[in-house]
């Protein structure tokens, strides 16, 4: 017995069940078959088990299944459309809510990153396009943030200790499943030549982020972020341009 | 209520544009559907309802990411394994309730209808459901979209997000963990050796 086919009609043969290898394949398992015993008889047991489980009956669904499901649909929509009550920070425009400013910061950080690292005339365009972008965002920047404009004397050395640190490792949790991770340990690097809006809105998010992640959103690739806001978890996504595609919860 | 002959892309398009009852038209469509997998995947048709729901709700918000590169019931697949599977993760290994098995569990359908093929039918389908509570949930998952649903390796390897080799490996995987089962309860003979 030819041992090389021996293995690999063992590794084929559920799919050769199943119709799924090619004709050359099925040809080198096939003559395999005439002298394999074992193989014969790996064969009859994953037919018998591949019978048994399509021989697998689901129950009926539970009485009044439907009505509940339908209940579940419209209370889930109701929520979606229930008016949310005004807060302080509600008020204020999307933008210039900290957090979400800073989300927008740092997707425009990854975003130059990006750019930086593969140099080119659309490139460079884009880039100012973004930087010039980025700025109007973060310049509402409250509170928590210095103004874009008027860094800070302390926030040269914060930049330096950022870079000194360079990396954040995010932890990923509460991704929704539909978003495939492309790195699952992105790291958040701040470049040197970061707009001062950039940075103030990288200095102001960290406490509250718990994850930033290159994903794949409708095919598209797209940053999703997690973090709190007054002690609640969002998640949103930004598409490849940094720009809020969709907050997810 | 909707004409309930509207393709799914219609139901979409029109829940897209603010009609819940084309969602909800769509939603009973597949009702049943995902209500199997999800019980084929957590062995309780309580805790399969309860998924049910969810993955409905998710794919409220999930349906605006719907590219029509995939069939509609592919991106159902692929969002309620995925919540079946959280589950899973979640509770990490819970025995089957063998309460939910016998008349309103997993039967097996034998081909004579005698007393004894049924008490065989019967002890199958325990049998197997217990063997599918036991296997990974990725394993489970493959043979439960394959055996049980009947889909395709490429459509599998598109609801499971994953390649057609690893697809393969699953089912292979999985459909010797059941066969073993099977071949360790007697129900099939060991099988000589070459």
């Amino acid at each position: 017995m030819n041992e090389e086919d021996h293995e690999f009609t063992q590794k084929q043969l559920s799919s050769y069940l199943d119709g799924e290898v090619s004709k050359t394949n099925r040809e080198i398992i096939e003559a395999h078959l005439e002298t394999c015993e074992e193989c014969r008889a790996d064969l009859e047991l994953l037919k018998t088990a591949a019978e048994a489980l399509s021989g697998s009956d689901t129950p009926p669904l539970p009485d009044q299944s439907d009505t509940r499901l339908l209940s579940a649909i419209r209370a889930a929509d109701a929520k979606e459309n229930a008016p949310q009550p005004v807060t302080e920070s509600a008020k204020r425009p999307l933008w210039t809510r900290p957090w979400i400013s800073a989300a927008a910061g740092l997707a425009a950080v990854f975003l130059i990153v990006v750019v930086v690292s593969v140099p080119s005339p659309s490139n460079v365009v884009q880039e100012a396009q973004l930087s010039d972008e980025t700025a109007q965002r973060a310049a509402p920047v409250e509170e928590s943030a210095p103004i874009a404009d008027e860094p800070t004397a302390g926030s040269i050395e914060a930049i330096e200790e950022k870079e000194a640190l360079d990396l954040k490792t995010l932890e990923r949790e509460d991704i929704p499943d539909f978003l495939e991770p492309i790195n699952t340990e992105l790291t958040v690097a701040l470049p040197e030549d970061a707009e001062p809006a950039v940075t103030a809105a990288f200095e102001a998010a960290p406490p509250s982020i718990h994850y930033f992640e290159q994903v794949l959103f409708e095919g598209e690739v797209s940053w999703i972020l997690v973090a709190s806001d007054n002690g609640k978890k969002k998640a949103l996504v930004f598409d490849d341009n940094g720009i809020l595609a969709d907050i997810l919860y | 209520m909707r004409d309930e002959t509207s393709s799914d892309n219609t139901l979409i398009k029109e829940y897209l544009g603010g009609d819940l009852v084309a969602f909800e038209t769509l939603a009973l469509r597949y009702q049943k559907r995902v209500f199997g997998i999800c019980f084929q995947m957590l062995g309780s048709s309580t805790e399969a309802e309860d998924v049910t729901q969810e993955t409905f709700i998710a794919l409220m918000t999930t349906v605006k990411s719907f590219n029509k590169r995939s069939s509609f019931s592919t991106w159902i697949y692929r969002v309620t394994t995925n919540r079946c599977l959280d589950r899973l993760r979640a509770k990490k290994s819970v025995p089957v309730d063998p309460s939910e098995l016998g008349p309103q569990g997993v039967m097996w359908q034998s081909s004579d209808g005698g007393p004894e093929d049924s008490a065989i039918a019967r002890d199958t389908g325990e049998l197997i459901a217990k063997t599918l509570n036991e296997i990974p949930g990725e394993f489970r998952a493959a043979v439960v979209l394959r055996d049980i649903e009947g889909l395709e390796y490429v459509a599998i390897a598109e609801a499971l997000d994953t390649t057609m080799g690893t697809v393969k490996s699953r089912i292979s995987r999985g459909r010797r963990l059941i066969a073993e089962a099977l071949r360790q309860s007697q129900q099939i003979p060991e099988q000589g050796t070459k």
